[in-house]
């Protein structure tokens, strides 16, 4: 087990230079992560803030270059804890627009954007937890298949199991609903 | 082994690769990551190159998007119509809702200082950390309970914390503290058996390696 650090000395403030490389490189991809497992928008920043204090707090026990698995690992379980306190499920976010959205859109396609994406979280929380992870990081955040498995310390051949399941999950999630189309939606086309 | 091609790229239904795109191509507010090295104290430190950088996926999607856009609306409302039919729950309108927004400047109370200073914190962030610093402090205790050998009040302790954060952000690491206190009091059987319990219930916890690292030192019988 490799060696902690001691715990009767004064807590150690983390290199800033660390934790800003681990921020600069994170951040977004963190954000993502925990509004894909359910954090609703006007939360995500507090949860990210969340995620990285963690991080700085624990950044003298955590190995060089596992910064990302454990910040990882952290928002899994800050997300999973929102969402317990928030007590409700999270698809339809109905916080404002984005700053940033409404920087770069029209107001139509935001909406658009805004709906696909609930949508989206919708069908990922009917996927279980493990096939999830592995299938927002394969498909949203584009990592190969051995980032997966060095990420979430599984074998390559679970991360493919969970991938495939995943997939076909998805698929007929995404297909039932868009065949149960109400009939007054039809009607307004 | 090679990975198989992304939905994105391949033969999928247009709704697929709409959901796909709009989930890729979402960004935090271009401010919030200043925000954050702000708080911690670390935004000298952060380099220029900071501009908004989707996901890794080449994304053709984002612009790509709007062109799919048209086709693909009819089908994302009916959809979500549907769901909200389904789920009982009303997609809302468009605009600002009467949901209360956080405050990103208002000012902390009551707030425990973690190390460091942290004064740009959100109210909730605030309120989060306070709970947190208190959790950070348990779960230093019981490691320096641990470092001085005083394996009972770091049991003691570790069974307060979990009676008090049941859904703590440190139970993980509570959960690790555990393993290691009951193998450090000699009680192998329940630190095998905490620890085959940990590795099932959190098998992608950063954790779970050094769990293993305990599971083999405990050796295969413990009994």
């Amino acid at each position: 087990m490799a060696p902690r650090a001691d715990p009767e000395s004064t807590p150690a403030r983390p290199d800033p230079a660390r934790l800003a490389r681990a921020i600069e490189a994170d951040y977004r991809f963190i954000w993502r992560l925990l509004r894909r497992f359910g954090v609703p928008e006007h939360h995500a920043e507090d949860a990210a803030q969340q995620v990285f204090l963690i991080v700085a707090e624990r950044m003298t026990d955590i190995a060089p270059g596992r910064e990302r698995a454990f910040a990882f690992g952290t928002a899994l379980r800050v997300a999973q804890t929102l969402r317990r306190r928030l007590g409700r499920e999270l698809p339809y976010d109905q916080q404002q627009l984005d700053e940033r959205g409404a920087e770069q859109s029209t107001p139509d396609e935001l909406v658009e954007q805004k709906r696909a994406r609930e949508l989206l979280d919708h069908v990922l929380q009917q996927l279980p937890p493990d096939s999830r992870t592995v299938f927002v990081l394969f498909e949203l955040e584009a990592l190969s298949s051995p980032e997966i498995a060095a990420l979430i310390d599984v074998p390559l051949g679970t991360v493919a199991s969970r991938l495939r399941r995943a997939r076909e999950q998805f698929r007929t999630l995404v297909a039932e609903a868009h065949r149960v189309e109400p009939a007054h939606e039809r009607e307004g086309r | 082994m090679k990975d198989p091609t992304r939905l994105l790229d391949a033969p999928a239904s247009e709704l697929e690769r709409h959901l796909l795109r709009a989930g890729a191509a979402e960004q935090p507010p271009s401010a919030a990551m200043k925000r954050l090295a702000d708080t911690l104290g670390v935004s000298a430190s952060i380099g220029e190159h900071t501009h908004a950088a989707p996901s890794k996926l080449p994304l053709l999607a984002a612009n790509k998007g709007a062109l799919a856009i048209g086709v693909a609306t009819l089908a994302t409302l009916a959809a979500v119509g549907w769901l909200a039919t389904r789920s009982g729950v009303h997609p809302g309108p468009s605009g600002p809702t009467s949901e209360p927004q956080q405050s990103s400047n208002a000012p902390s109370e009551n707030v425990v200082p973690m190390r460091g200073a942290l004064p740009n914190m959100t109210t909730a962030a605030a309120h989060e950390s306070n709970s947190l610093a208190q959790e950070i402090a348990r779960i230093d205790a019981v490691r320096r309970d641990l470092a001085a050998n005083r394996t009972k009040s770091a049991v003691a302790g570790l069974q307060d914390y979990q009676r008090d954060f049941p859904s703590g952000v440190l139970r993980q690491e509570a959960e690790l503290l555990s393993i290691e206190a009951h193998r450090q009091a000699g009680d192998r059987r329940r630190a095998r058996t905490l620890a085959f319990r940990f590795l099932a219930n959190n098998p992608d916890s950063p954790h779970s390696a050094r769990v293993r690292d305990l599971l083999q030192d405990l050796g295969p019988d413990a009994r």
